[in-house]
């Protein structure tokens, strides 16, 4: 219990049910259990001394504001991979913006591009462990395992906010803001 | 140049706090699936399988972070964890001997080794217990930093015997389950009474004790439904903590008696039994009847100094009967007389309910016993559950609205600081008028205390006759108190309501039969009566809802002078009423604080400039954490 905690004590202790087994079996554990699992068995089911990230953002490509995706460009990438069979009728657009829309291929460049940035700059944190509050693209999952990373998703805030609290860890809110903002939330 | 600075911002930019814990794991548990869990079901109905015999075990996959409150596992501080490393307030000295709650930030609890169904009750009452504790923790840590000492506290009973369960007393002798009943309502009392709240020895004002507004006795005779619903708020936990009590609340309390008022009303009235010893009156006109458990109720309140309504014919005004004789009070009131001071005045009701009447000399004085034991007269054979052996010839109250049911009985049965809460207005206004007019054989009294509990109604009364055979009849005030007190059957008396008048008929006696039954009779015709007319619930407002009942402030109280190191007054818990005569406005406040400025602390005797409510010293405020 620390300063500024709620009285009520029962939201710092988690009672998890486990049916069968044995009464012997009944534990008290200091610190969060929870039921999840990894993403993917590769990744280490057992360490010591871990160092916890917490992402509460979703790790996904995000388009850069000003410019959004054609419908125009995706069909023409969607032509090409099945061979320039599309049948639907070609829309019209006002030629004005068409210098804007960037080809699918950039599309997926860019994401490819911005999740590698993002998985280097999470591996620059060094943990040995992710969690991530909301959905992680399989690129930036790919290249987590890669990297040696443990990482489990989508998990309730109020659970991660327990995660944060046990492990005194910060829960990152945003990719690019820099500066912390409180205790617990902080940017990558 | 300028990439370096970029460098250099770019390492200023602070980077997460990463999360630490000693072991991290994921582990399978081999659960039981529970056949009986709604979501398995639906799950196997939604996947198509529901025929197929469901899986026994199944795995359950956790994820441990272990060891995240190293400084208690590990027994090292680590230097990082500032505002995890609190020391406690009074850390050197006195909390060695004290239980020390684990600064820990987090834990888990496995349950394991049962089904599913139950674990999560275990995990309820788990969870409960983790609060209680805690809160209780909280609670000590808090009166041991003020050095708070433990109040003396008596057997719950004695402190206010009056606000107590008296009642319960009564039936003894008769029914081997009174004793039981008794204990039942002490472990009431204890229960309700918060050990720490009482100081009896100080004769503080702001002291009190809790009173129940429902007993376990009580609860018996209710109807079953009621009688679940209560004792579901029975059961129900309010407070884990000892010094502070919660009464059933407002609402559940008054929805209860309008359940109870209806079901009373709605119940076939038996016969019109005589009373035992009663008079042939009593029978001839038919005793109002009432149904078992008002006329049972009704019965358990009549105080025992009082022969119930004692006169016997009208013409018996003064003369007592020998029954009469033989209870110690006087207990032929003379007509106008008998109504009004118990009625006016709560205290002297209080007091001659207390004492039996005997000590009432003066006309005024006895009126009040007599007014609570004429609601003896009317009066069926008492319920199997109650205890009355010789129920007391209900003389009975033909028409007789006993007027003033409810003073008499609120005089008994509420605390006293209710009463004097509630009587100042009425007592000297009502008083003097009341008797006027009662000597002028009408009484038309209108009465309103501030609490809404005195009621008059204009009734006319009839002469009642009254034989009684007068057994020491327990006063379960408090047992039959709220209740009764809510049900007046009349069109009489809403709270605020209309003046009755009494007029008594030549030696007509009123019979203040607190019952309420009577209460409200219309304007009787002797014989007819009442006899069958259901009873109906007149007024909410008499039951005790009033805020002295329910409100109650419990705070730490101590006693400092500047420049002693030990405190004057010892910290200890007080309860504080509400709306009793600890209130005062800001004015009097003032005024009180300036005109005892220089009054001596009563223990160190040094003067001291701010005094409290005649208490030297500052009071400690609350203080938490």
């Amino acid at each position: 219990m620390c300063a500024g905690d709620s009285i009520d004590l029962r939201r710092f202790v988690r009672i998890k049910k486990l049916p069968g087994g044995s009464r012997a079996d009944c534990k008290y554990v200091e610190g969060v259990v929870i039921t999840k699992n990894l993403q993917h068995k590769d990744m280490r089911m057992q360490i010591a001394h871990p160092k916890i990230l917490l992402l509460g953002f979703p790790v996904e490509f995000q388009q850069p504001q000003q410019s959004s995706l054609s419908i125009d460009a995706v069909r023409g990438h969607q032509r090409r991979c099945r061979g320039g069979s599309a049948t639907m009728p070609r829309p019209r657009l006002s030629g004005g913006s068409l210098a804007r829309h960037r080809s699918a291929p950039q599309v997926l460049a860019n994401e490819a591009e911005q999740m590698a940035g993002l998985v280097r700059r999470v591996a620059s944190l060094e943990p040995d462990l992710v969690l991530a509050a909301k959905s992680v693209s399989r690129t930036a999952q790919d290249a987590l395992r890669k990297a040696g990373l443990a990482l489990a998703l989508n998990f309730k805030p109020a659970v991660l906010h327990d995660i944060a609290r046990a492990t005194e860890g910060q829960i990152v809110a945003n990719v690019g803001t820099a500066g912390s903002r409180g205790r617990t939330v902080a940017a990558l | 140049m300028p990439r370096f600075a970029l460098m250099r911002l770019d390492k200023l930019r602070l980077s997460p706090r990463l999360g630490n814990c000693t072991q991290f794991h994921v582990t399978a548990y081999e659960v039981e699936r529970d056949v009986a869990t709604p979501r398995a079901a639906a799950a196997r109905t939604v996947l198509g399988t529901a025929t197929d015999p469901p899986q026994p075990r199944a795995l359950k996959t956790l994820m441990h972070f272990e060891g995240c409150n190293p400084e208690v596992s590990a027994g090292h501080t680590p230097a990082v964890r500032v505002h995890n490393a609190r020391p406690h307030r009074s850390a050197g000295l006195a909390s060695r001997s004290w239980p020390c709650w684990p600064s820990q930030r987090f834990g888990t609890i496995l349950l394991r080794g049962a089904s599913h169904t139950e674990l999560v009750a275990l995990k309820q009452a788990l969870q409960f217990l983790l609060y209680a504790g805690y809160a209780m923790f909280l609670e000590a840590a808090l009166a041991r930093d003020e050095f708070a000492m433990p109040a003396a506290t008596p057997p719950p009973g004695t402190a206010r015997p009056d606000r107590q369960l008296p009642a319960l007393v009564a039936a003894s002798e008769k029914d081997p389950t009174a004793a039981h009943e008794q204990v039942r309502g002490r472990a009431w009392a204890t229960r309700t009474a918060s050990p720490s709240s009482l100081c009896p020895a100080s004769p503080c004002p702001l002291l009190g004790t809790m009173q129940p507004a429902w007993t376990d006795d009580l609860v018996d005779r209710l109807p079953p439904a009621y009688r679940r619903r209560l004792q579901q708020y029975q059961r129900a936990l309010l407070s884990t903590s000892p010094s502070v009590v919660h009464p059933l609340p407002v609402l559940v309390q008054r929805q209860l008696v309008r359940m109870a008022a209806h079901a009373l009303s709605t119940t076939p009235t038996p016969p019109a039994a005589a009373s035992h010893g009663g008079g042939d009156v009593a029978t001839a006109d038919g005793p109002a009847d009432r149904d078992p458990l008002h006329a049972e109720l009704t019965t358990a309140r009549a105080p025992p100094g009082p022969a119930a309504a004692a006169a016997a014919g009208p013409a018996s005004l003064q003369e007592k009967p020998a029954e009469a004789a033989e209870a110690e009070p006087p207990a032929s009131a003379t007509s106008g007389v008998a109504l009004i001071p118990a009625a006016s005045h709560p205290l002297a009701g209080a007091a001659g309910a207390q004492t039996g009447s005997s000590t009432d000399t003066a006309a005024v004085a006895t009126a009040a016993p007599a007014d609570t034991s004429a609601g003896a007269p009317e009066r069926s054979p008492p319920l199997p559950a109650v205890t009355l052996s010789a129920p007391a010839a209900g003389g009975t109250a033909l028409g007789a609205g006993p007027a003033d049911e409810r003073p008499a009985s609120s005089s008994h049965r509420h605390a006293a600081s209710r009463l004097r809460a509630t009587n100042d207005m009425p007592a000297p206004a009502a008083g003097p008028a009341a008797l006027m007019a009662a000597m002028a054989g009408r009484i038309g009294d209108e009465h309103d205390d501030s609490s809404g509990i005195l009621s008059w109604g204009d009734e006319s009364m009839d002469l009642t006759e009254s034989d009684t055979d007068h057994t020491p009849e327990d006063t379960t005030s408090t047992v039959s108190g709220s209740l009764r007190a809510s049900i007046s059957d009349g069109r009489s008396s809403s709270v605020s309501k209309p003046a009755r008048h009494v007029r008594s008929l030549s030696g007509a006696k009123r019979t203040a039969s607190e019952s309420a039954g009577a209460s409200a009779a219309a304007p009787p015709v002797a014989g007819d009566v009442a006899a069958h007319r259901p009873l109906r619930p007149v007024s909410l407002w008499t039951v005790d809802i009033t805020p002295p009942a329910y409100q109650r402030l419990s705070i730490l109280f101590a006693v400092f002078c500047p420049g002693l190191s030990t405190p004057c007054k010892f910290p200890h818990s007080l309860s504080i009423q509400f709306y009793s005569e600890s209130d005062m406005t800001l004015g009097q406040y003032i005024e009180e604080l300036v005109r005892s400025a220089r009054t001596p602390c009563g223990s160190c005797s040094r003067y001291d400039v701010a005094p409290m409510l005649g208490i030297c010293g500052r009071h400690l405020p609350l203080r938490f954490g």
